[in-house]
């Protein structure tokens, strides 16, 4: 139907036409999933989005070198591929036309191989498909510009290629397409432009409705009532709104309240290094009266030391599973803090920390504040939980690790939540240690000494309770906002667990 | 149910009628009121008569307890509450149905565009609203928190006014960050 014109001699065996759809049908089924159809004939093997190493087409690679030097310099659309893994993206749906475009083109050379003499007509064929391409992809980038300004780095290269090679393209282009229009290729002009239009944030609607001038214009600063919402947001997603727009971001890096607080956990928190850490502190503009750094790996006692220089009202530091902080550090550290004249931090969280003897114990609890140096006898009941080190900033203790009552170590030590355990009185009876004298459940904090447990993936122990109840209320964990899609793995379950309980 | 009503006048010149019970959940309209500057109607020139009605509704529906929406956006349950044994289960259930029914009348209620939205955050705050406020502000949070940069763009129809060169700055300091963004 669609391709009879000059196709018919270069394709006479095989049953090209359906050959052609079905590839293109696995471009378009790639596209919108992002799975590679396994069923995929020759046509369609992976092996398409990375032609480039593929030692196969050599031959076609030479050729290629004198027809389309440029779409192959455009090995940049390799470079795009990374910022974009999930193929969230127009580039990736990008790729994977070209990809498509490039076999199609190599399939064709095979056929040419064979028989000789088709050659004209058969890239032709090929720059006429690059040609609709071109102008089905430019139809969604002209109004993607607008929309992914930030990107516009990946915009331009993208928009270069695409006019590199409308450019080269035109002249036996326009041929084919005076023949063969675009609506003779109703299932992959309209079925590829909706998935490019879908994947490329920009609904079909928008793009059709409005030419890149109105839609311009329709975009607006953000909304004064906006600004409302960053006071809910957290260092992440703070990170993301300044990047936003010029309002936005002198909203987030001028408002001290935003930065007065600052908490930082998963993802950033493998991720932030002593000197993004300073610049942020820094936005507090000395403000900063809370530091909690969540499994922040890459901190240092040295970024510790910059931020205590900078911030003299920090009250609170919170530094649970930084392992690149020593004990020592963070002594001499608040050493320093103090001496300098700053009323000093009077919260220290710093459980988890290995190596810390009981002469750092009495000096820091001597650095927080000699008044609450003892423990109230009466303290607050402290209960495990797989999410304590998010909330371990919210009693008022001035530190968190205390001698445990069996071991006589310092570390972390918790009371338990059960009803049998809270009657005790006697203090040697009483459950209340740190997780390695009494194990407890990941969930629910009770000691599991006697009863039922199951151990996960990552060796956190679930009492037999809670893991029934896991296992049985699905709802439950969509009303945590956790994805409904339930499994009875252990490790994904507490996969799910670690990232939202 | 007190039935003393309180007269609220529009931007635009139209009057709205509310029991003085609901009033009360706006802490600007209990000051007016305790206040004893009450005579008639009490004009609000910062809202206009398309989102009075729906600040009263909310009002009709929260009047005297302004913590309830907090325990919603808690996700409905007292987490304390799970882990402690002693608790009466029946007050609990009664609570959880409460609850659940606000929910959804919450859910109800929000739904409406992004220009109403932004003016019953303003009336809200205007009107010290703390509830309808965390309503509304954490639903605007929910539309930018784990975005992109380009999603927030979308969500709230905003336009990129960066330069070039500041753009290529920020793509810079996103490869210092991580490359995470992508992965949300």
């Amino acid at each position: 139907m669609t391709l009879n014109f000059s196709r018919r001699p270069i394709f006479p065996a095989n049953p090209s036409e359906d050959k052609l759809i079905s590839s293109i049908r696995i471009a378009n089924g790639y596209v919108v999933e992002g799975i590679p159809d396994k069923n995929a004939d020759g046509i369609v093997k992976p092996r398409c989005f990375n032609w480039e190493f593929e030692d196969s087409y050599d031959c076609r690679m030479d050729r290629a070198d004198r027809e389309t030097q440029d779409s192959y310099d455009s090995s940049d659309i390799l470079d795009i591929l990374p910022s974009d893994p999930f193929g969230m993206d127009i580039s990736a749906t990008f790729t994977a036309i070209t990809g498509w475009i490039e076999d199609l083109e190599a399939d064709s050379e095979n056929y040419e191989r064979d028989e000789s003499g088709a050659m004209k007509g058969d890239y032709q064929f090929v720059a006429g498909l690059n040609f609709i391409w071109n102008r089905a992809m430019m139809f969604q980038t002209e109004p993607g510009s607008i929309g992914i300004g930030e990107r516009s780095n990946t915009v331009d290269r993208f928009d270069g290629w695409v006019e590199d090679k409308e450019f080269e393209d035109g002249p036996c282009g326009g041929g084919f397409v005076s023949v063969c229009n675009v609506e003779e290729f109703p299932s992959f002009d309209g079925d590829d432009s909706r998935a490019a239009s879908c994947l490329s944030n920009m609904s079909q609607e928008a793009a059709e409705s409005c030419p890149p001038g109105e839609g311009e214009a329709e975009a607006e600063a953000p909304h004064e009532a906006l600004l409302f919402a960053l006071s809910y947001l957290r260092v992440k997603d703070l990170l993301s709104a300044e990047r936003v727009c010029r309002t936005l971001r002198s909203a987030v890096q001028n408002d001290v309240l935003l930065w007065k607080n600052i908490h930082i956990d998963q993802p950033l928190s493998e991720r932030i290094t002593d000197d993004l850490l300073v610049r942020l502190c820094s936005r507090a503009q000395g403000n900063l009266q809370s530091l909690s750094l969540v499994d922040c790996t890459r901190i240092t006692d040295d970024g510790l030391k910059r931020i205590l220089e900078t911030n003299p009202r920090l009250k609170k530091l919170s530094v649970p599973g930084c392992t690149r902080l020593s004990v020592q550090g963070i002594v001499s550290n608040l050493k320093v803090f103090k001496s300098s004249g700053a009323p000093g931090i009077k919260n220290l969280r710093i459980g988890g920390l290995y190596g810390v003897t009981n002469e750092h114990f009495e000096e820091l609890k001597l650095l927080l504040g000699s008044e609450n140096c003892q423990q109230p006898k009466s303290h607050n009941p402290r209960f495990y939980h797989s999410g304590h080190l998010s909330h371990s900033c919210d009693d008022d203790r001035a530190i968190d690790i205390e001698m445990c009552p069996r071991c006589q170590n310092l570390r972390l030590v918790y009371d338990c939540p059960a009803d049998s355990c809270q009657g005790k009185q006697s203090d040697s009876q009483l459950c209340r240690a740190c997780t390695l004298c009494i194990a407890r459940c990941v969930q629910c904090g009770r000691c599991i000494n006697d009863s039922e447990y199951e151990e996960t993936f990552c060796l956190d122990l679930l009492c037999s309770s809670c893991w029934k109840q896991l296992l049985n209320c699905p709802e439950r964990q969509e009303e945590n906002g956790v994805p409904s899609k339930h499994t009875v793995f252990h490790q994904e379950t507490m996969y799910h667990l670690r990232l939202y309980g | 149910m007190s039935s003393t009503k309180i007269f609220l006048k529009s931007s635009d010149d139209k009057t709205f009628e509310i029991d003085e019970t609901a009033a009360r959940a706006s802490e600007t309209l209990k000051n007016i009121i305790d206040g004893g500057c009450l005579d008639g109607v009490i004009p609000l020139p910062n809202v206009s008569s398309n989102i009075l009605p729906k600040v009263i509704e909310y009002c009709k529906k929260h009047g005297g307890d302004n913590g309830s929406s907090k325990k919603i956006a808690n996700g409905g349950v007292d987490k304390d509450k799970e882990i402690l044994p002693d608790y009466d289960e029946e007050e609990d259930k009664r609570e959880k149905v409460r609850v659940d029914e606000l929910k959804k009348w919450e859910e109800e209620y929000m739904d409406f565009d992004q220009q109403v939205l932004y003016d019953l955050m303003l009336a809200a705050n205007y009107l010290h609203i703390k509830g309808l406020l965390d309503l509304t502000v954490e639903k605007a949070a929910s539309m930018i928190r784990g975005r992109t940069p380009d999603q927030i763009r979308e969500n709230f129809n905003i336009n990129s006014d960066f330069t070039p060169e500041e753009e290529e700055e920020m793509i810079l300091i996103e490869d210092e960050w991580d490359d995470e963004w992508a992965f949300d």
